[in-house]
């Protein structure tokens, strides 16, 4: 029988000794304080660098309770970093009492991560709340204690209109009458949604299909009880343009050549969504479009190519990575690049924003020598998004090439250029980007589809990567936060494509208590623990006792991102909503 | 056999509907499969330039389109050609080419952006009009996928001949453009 959990061990640890976490968060939010200064860029035809209008801005990058999960990998930096779990300790795993408490079905597939609001009044008592999207258009919330899968949500809303359906990806044709099968079989709220914790509301892109056209709407619902708080806004843009698709001068967005699986990320009162493309179809643009989460009025429209196609933003369902000035950094995918000639198409770069009357204005940029070569290969240097590394005003990313860069916050690198990029000698080179630190393609072998995770144990900090087709692998950082090429240790395994994307637990940074987590489909879709001081050691995954622990079997959901919260991990499945924790009874 | 007028104008009719049919299809056709030669931008391309990584192509045999493949594929023969993509527009899909470069033959059955754009003039290879075929190399389960983009890298060319619409009894060589088993790369000169 399994019985509840113990979170009081947790709220004592992390009122006695004040969360780890937070305590991360708060050192990100000092070292912007005290950052480094940023030098103001030339201002050319793109609009690129001058003053920093939000350099007095100051924002939370973890706002509501500590123990909450309100936006994808549990802040706005990225960090992917629980360290206020106890109860999730490496003896705990290898006891055998860890595993899945409850599997909660639901009507489809689930791609979003799953939002986590402890002690949230609904209905009259105080419930521990897991928040889940579906491809079928619904959202629920479930009693994130209650150990019986008959346990009905705490509340259940369909997000599809009146006489709309799902995306059907074996009928619906999108850019260029195609079809796409990066999501099946249907596709209705893919990204992973966002929470405002001051006005209790659960910000979800929905797609449908409304009378025969497919259509993203972005809703506001009330936390307890999941009714819409604004009528939903339907997704439109445009821009002034010469892209591929632009019409007297216009590029216009189209649901049809739009995929959104960017996390939504909410930032001083706007909530943005990210999108790209279907199957890399062109024409498609990165969009990245901002609503005010008060009225869902559309407040920011900015697209990455409007003189040509793609770049794209999806950076594998990340949310945008957002700094304590509310510096908001987009990754783009595959597509052509002229910001260094003064123009506005930004494929495969690294973009510092800011928002400004009504789009994202460009502070600062990184784009890699070797663009060329990733537009002509479909290499996104956007599949995932950048880690910042708290305390060294740095970001962390790699890529489709497996190429690892790391960028200093107060000058990203910008673009420079090399005679033959594409050829092989060349496209090994780290002496051409003029950046903190280059590790060459293939250093994450079959290149990364996801986020780098961190964790730190007395003065040594690590950084994981998942590459796919490859092991997880664990980096030392150096003094100065460069990062020590040799690996730490690897995985036993190497994860199918596209690999996983980690994140860590421990317990307030003791040494051993941590546990990097992954999801990956090499033999099926399982959940795994790995010493985060060793990941050569795995510790446990639920395909060891598949009948009480597995994950769904079929078509594994891909960049999974497990969810940890007080003492549980949770994670989107295929059918279910699986929530694992400490065995009783 | 006497024609009545009637009887002849008809058949007159009816041949001449034949013959313009004919001479129409024949045109059509003729279009379709005189040879030509003339020289290409020729990029490759396999699994890992795909998303998600994979074979799927836009004009499959399946769906109606005038190809031989439901997924990019081929052995390079003229009864079973290699995929290809390009601007409809540059070659009308399932277009036969053979590249004596690679010593094979290859079939128009994808897209290609970069070649739409190469054919608008709007892509930073110039044009417009600038002829540019896409070639499907394969690639999955290499070790790396690097390995697979250095060998269309090393196997592109700026300007290349092409003979469109060729003759069935060019020499052919099947040995994969590039193999995954080894992550070798084809070496035309060998």
């Amino acid at each position: 029988m399994f019985l509840g959990r113990r979170r009081a061990l947790r709220r004592a640890a992390c009122g006695l000794s004040g969360c780890a976490a937070v305590a991360v968060i708060a050192l990100l939010i000092a070292q912007v304080l005290a950052g480094p200064g940023r030098a103001a860029l030339p201002a050319g035809p793109a609009d690129i660098g001058g003053p920093d209008p939000a350099a007095a801005t100051r924002i939370p990058l973890k706002p509501g309770p500590a123990d909450a999960v309100l936006t994808a990998r549990g802040d706005l930096s990225r960090l992917g970093l629980d360290d206020a779990e106890p109860e999730l300790s490496q003896a705990a795993l290898r006891s055998g009492r860890f595993g899945k408490r409850v599997g909660y079905p639901v009507d489809g597939k689930i791609y979003a991560q799953p939002l986590y609001v402890p002690e949230l009044r609904i209905g009259g008592a105080v419930h521990d709340v897991v928040f889940v999207a579906t491809e079928h258009d619904s959202v629920y919330a479930f009693d994130a204690d209650a150990t019986s899968p008959g346990t009905a949500p705490l509340w259940h809303v369909s997000l599809l209109q009146p006489g709309a359906r799902t995306f059907q990806a074996a009928s619906d044709r999108v850019a260029k009458n195609r079809l796409c099968n990066s999501i099946v079989p249907e596709v209705g709220i893919t990204s992973t949604p966002v929470i405002d914790w001051a006005t209790q509301t659960i910000y979800v892109m929905a797609l449908d299909v409304e009378h025969g056209a497919m259509t993203y709407r972005l809703h506001a619902l009330s936390l307890t009880t999941g009714t819409d708080t604004h009528p939903s806004a339907v997704v439109s843009a445009s821009v002034s343009g010469s892209g591929l698709d632009a019409v007297n001068g216009k590029v216009a967005f189209k649901a049809t050549e739009e995929q959104q699986r960017m996390a939504l990320t909410e930032v001083d009162g706007v909530i943005y969504a990210g999108f790209a493309s279907w199957c890399g179809w062109a024409p498609y643009h990165g969009w990245v479009l901002g609503y005010s989460a008060a009225a869902l009025a559309r407040q920011v429209v900015f697209n990455t190519s409007p003189d040509s196609w793609g770049g794209g933003t999806w950076e594998s369902e990340s949310g945008i990575t957002v700094d304590a000035h509310g510096h908001l950094y987009l990754v783009t995918g595959n597509g052509p690049f002229d910001l260094d000639r003064g123009g506005r198409d930004a494929g495969d770069s690294v973009l510092e924003v800011v928002p400004e009357q009504g789009t994202l204005h460009v502070l600062d940029y990184f784009t890699p020598f070797d663009q060329l070569c990733r537009d002509e290969h479909d290499q996104d240097l956007g599949s995932g998004s950048p880690l910042v590394i708290p305390g060294e005003h740095e970001l962390v990313l790699s890529s489709k090439t497996g190429a690892v860069y790391v960028l200093s916050e107060a000058s990203l690198g910008h673009f420079h250029s090399v005679s033959n990029p594409c050829k092989p000698a060349t496209r090994t080179r780290t002496n051409v980007d003029t950046i903190k630190q280059e590790l060459s393609v293939d250093t994450v072998p079959g290149g990364m589809w996801g986020t780098w995770a961190y964790w730190s144990q007395g003065s040594t900090s690590y950084v994981y990567g998942s590459g796919s087709t490859s092991r997880l692998t664990q980096y030392q950082l150096e003094p100065g936060g460069t990062i020590a090429a040799t690996p730490v240790a690897q995985a036993p395994l190497a994860f199918s494509y596209p690999g996983s994307i980690p994140v860590v637990t421990g317990n307030d940074g003791q040494p051993g208590s941590g546990v990097v987590w992954t999801v990956d489909q090499t033999h099926g879709a399982t959940l795994r623990a790995f010493a985060a001081d060793d990941v050569a050691r795995q510790l446990w995954n639920s395909a060891a006792d598949p009948g009480r622990d597995g994950l769904d079997p079929g078509e594994f959901d891909h960049f999974t991102v497990p969810t940890t919260a007080d003492g549980l991990v949770i994670v989107g499945d295929q059918g279910h909503l699986e929530v694992y924790g400490t065995l009783q009874g | 056999m006497r024609l009545s007028k009637r009887r002849l104008t008809a058949l007159v009719g009816t041949l001449l509907t034949i013959a313009l049919t004919t001479l129409g299809l024949m045109a059509a056709t003729g279009s379709a499969q005189a040879s030509t030669t003339r020289n290409f931008l020729v990029t490759l391309y396999g699994w890992p330039d795909n998303s998600p990584p994979g074979n799927a192509i836009a004009y499959p045999a399946n769906e109606g389109y005038h190809t031989i493949h439901n997924a990019a594929g081929g052995l390079g023969t003229y009864a079973n050609p290699i995929t290809y993509a390009t601007d409809q527009a540059e070659l009308p899909i399932g277009t036969i080419v053979y590249y004596p470069y690679l010593h094979r033959y290859f079939i128009m059955e994808d897209d290609c952006t970069e070649c739409d754009e190469d054919w608008t003039g709007s892509g930073p290879d110039g044009g417009p009009h600038l002829y540019h075929i896409d070639l499907w190399i394969g690639g999955q389960n290499a070790q790396s996928d690097n390995d697979v983009i250095n060998c269309e890298d090393d196997l592109t060319q700026n300007s290349e001949s092409v003979i469109v619409n060729p003759p069935s009894n060019e020499p052919v060589d099947t040995t994969p453009l590039f193999n995954s088993s080894n992550d070798s790369c084809y070496n035309p000169s060998s």
